[in-house]
């Protein structure tokens, strides 16, 4: 064999091995179903823009969840909070007259405030944080409806125009993602970050080697809490107005988006990449769906009319497929990882 | 004396009567004209029908392992949704409809149970999708806005107030209480339910067939759902798509307060019917006390955070 073609399978095993691979591979099918399904009109410049710039909250959002769940803990307000930031950023202009690139600013520290507090919540006082931020959740919710009551508001043209638009060919939203992955990459190598994975594998070996749970604890969610931030903003960029609630349906596909993409719910095993992959799995399976029943199958059987009730239940439950494909699958990675690093099988019940 | 009374604030259930209590007559200073007869039985109806949303929810929690059911709202509104379109008002209807919101709410515990026990994905995670695909379901079943009521004579039967202030409906929910809790606490099914919520694998070892036992949690606990969504229907005679949706996470909230376990393992019945009590009468102090459903909000979630602090911290890390 060439040291090339050595090289290459050798950079395969690993990638066997990466928590990435299920959600990297479940992405690929569902984009190969794409083509299949749209042919040429898949790669088209405006097929792409929409599909990132509708997506890019739900994606900056599941990443955000993933590192919240990497330390073993879940955060159930995240997509009320991505409301609150749309809110601020909405309604401060009008209520206070401050200009608008200042109420940006103030919503998403907002959101990194409320996550924080969400973090000393789970730490300090040890409430189990899917209840805790369920109930931090009701609180955001009920502000949020205080300051805007119904649905209302604009952004100016500016930023909506520029959020949906290209630079050099490519979608905006797709620029800020590669920012963000980047960002990330490079912080992956710090303690402070390993410290995460490290709490998320066993909470109790963490504090025996000395660190302090707590403060990770609360440093998980302060960075969940800036990406929440980011999600709010892309989002009021995205709807150009404002909506008190609209955002909270997403916390759960944000959960379930991290455990596609190869994320496990109980902490340690993951990255942040994982969760943009389960994200993208999960905006392309709504594309090929939508696609099949608006055009493809009228097109192909005549007189084919079904209601958005069989569009929506089948997304729903090819993502309940891509789901158990992706915990069988990273069962059997972590078992295979296992046998490598201890030399015996996990013995399973 | 002061044993006494730390024994008292340590047992759940006692605090959550002894503070709906409260909450009641405080409700009562706030507003006089609001403590009447028909307040209570008011009450007393719509704690009954979280009564039956959280039987399920509470042999869920207690089987353990991260157990919790996100769909019970949605079993309860697919079956009224069911129930209404079939019944559509005829009382011959009555039983038959029973018996398929029966089978409805097996089949699709029975499904929560496959993917939480076999296939291992996170009960939040599973349960949470089916209750998506339900929400679809219900919208298929009933075209977008379900037409029927329920059968006329059932609703007279649930909502009748005996002897001036007892509803039907609450009659009803203590004979599903004592069900209940027999099963929890005096069948084997009960018993092998609290040792794998305690420790799988110690009950594995005694020869428990752990995933079975969970699966049959699971089918059960959507079971009860289903009949809970039967009842509600037949309660408030009609049913919209989604209605009891919010009950998902009122039930948790009841069983939480009432003292059982997030964990699993510990836990009883008595407490979850306490804690659904106090959630209504909280719930109807704030209705009393000319609250915006916005502030409403802020409240319960601040209570619910607040009791959770009281009662169900996990231990420290030092211990």
């Amino acid at each position: 064999m060439t040291g090339k073609g050595q090289k290459a399978a050798k950079g395969f095993a690993s990638l066997r091995k990466a928590p990435e691979f299920m959600g990297l591979i479940l992405l690929l099918i569902v984009i190969i179903l794409n083509i299949i399904t749209q042919g040429a009109g898949f790669f088209s410049a405006n097929n792409f823009s929409m599909i990132f710039s509708k997506n890019t909250p739900l994606i900056l959002l599941t990443m955000a969840q993933s590192i919240v769940i990497l330390t073993g803990n879940i955060d159930l307000s995240v997509g009320i909070q991505m409301s609150m930031v749309n809110v601020l950023a909405v309604m401060l202009p009008t209520y206070t007259g401050m200009p608008i690139w200042l109420a940006w600013i103030v919503g998403f520290l907002a959101a990194v405030v409320v996550s924080t507090l969400n973090g000393i919540i789970v730490g300090y006082l040890r409430i189990p944080p899917m209840l805790a931020t369920y109930g931090m959740s009701y609180i955001i919710k009920g502000i949020n409806v205080i300051l805007m009551p119904e649905p209302q508001g604009s952004v100016p043209q500016a930023v909506w125009k520029f959020y949906d638009g290209t630079i050099l060919g490519l979608p905006t939203t797709l620029y800020l993602l590669l920012i963000v992955l980047g960002v990330w990459t490079a912080l992956k190598r710090y303690p402070a970050i390993k410290e995460i994975y490290a709490l998320g594998g066993s909470e109790k070996n963490t504090y025996a080697t000395g660190l302090d749970t707590v403060k990770i604890t609360i440093r998980s969610y302060f960075i969940c809490g800036i990406f929440v931030g980011l999600a709010g903003l892309c989002m009021t960029a995205m709807i150009a107005s404002g909506n008190p609630i609209s955002g909270d349906v997403m916390t759960l596909t944000s959960v379930a988006a991290c455990l596609l993409g190869g994320v496990l719910i109980s902490g340690g095993w993951g990255s942040m990449i994982c969760g943009m992959l389960g994200a993208l799995f999960l905006a392309f399976v709504t594309n090929t769906v939508s696609y099949l029943f608006i055009k493809l199958l009228p097109a192909l059987i005549p007189g084919f009319q079904l209601s958005n009730f069989y569009q929506d239940l089948i997304s729903e439950m090819i993502i309940l497929l891509g789901l158990t494909l992706s915990v069988l699958a990273s069962k059997k990675g972590r078992r295979r990882l296992k046998k490598l690093v201890t030399g015996k099988e996990e013995d399973s019940k | 004396m002061r044993e006494h009374i730390k024994d008292l604030w340590k047992n759940q259930a006692i605090m959550a009567l002894v503070l709906a209590v409260l909450l009641f007559i405080i409700t009562g200073v706030f507003r006089p004209q609001a403590m009447n007869m028909g307040a209570v039985s008011s009450i007393a109806a719509i704690a009954s029908i979280l009564v039956f949303a959280s039987a399920g929810q509470c042999i869920i929690i207690i089987s353990g392992n991260g157990g919790i059911d996100l769909s019970a709202g949605a079993v309860m509104s697919t079956t009224a949704v069911i129930s209404v379109e079939m019944m559509k008002g005829d009382a011959s209807m009555i039983l038959p409809t029973l018996i398929v919101c029966i089978l409805v709410g097996v089949v699709i515990g029975a499904i929560n149970g496959i993917g939480v026990s076999y296939v291992g994905l996170p009960a939040l995670i599973m349960t949470m999708c089916v209750s998506n695909i339900l929400g679809k379901v219900q919208l298929i079943i009933s075209g977008g806005a379900p037409r029927g009521t329920a059968a006329k004579e059932m609703t007279k039967l649930l909502t009748t107030r005996y002897f001036g202030f007892i509803p039907g409906i609450f009659l009803l929910a203590i004979c599903f209480f004592i069900l209940t809790v027999v099963l929890i606490r005096y069948t084997r099914f009960g018993y092998r339910l609290m040792l794998i919520g305690t420790n799988d694998a110690a009950a594995y070892l005694s020869g428990i067939k752990v995933k079975q036992v969970r699966l049959i949690a699971y089918a059960v606990g959507g079971m009860l759902a289903g009949i809970g969504g039967f009842i509600a229907a037949g309660y408030y005679s009609q049913a919209q798509c989604a209605t009891f949706n919010s009950y998902s996470m009122m039930s948790i909230s009841a069983v939480v307060i009432g003292g059982t376990l997030l964990s699993g393992g510990k836990g009883n019945f008595t407490g979850t019917v306490f804690g659904a009590l106090l959630l209504t009468v909280l719930s109807n102090f704030l209705t009393a006390i000319n609250t915006s459903p916005a502030v409403r909000d802020i409240i319960m979630g601040a209570i619910l955070i607040v009791l959770l602090a009281a009662y169900n911290r996990k231990e420290s890390l030092r211990q």
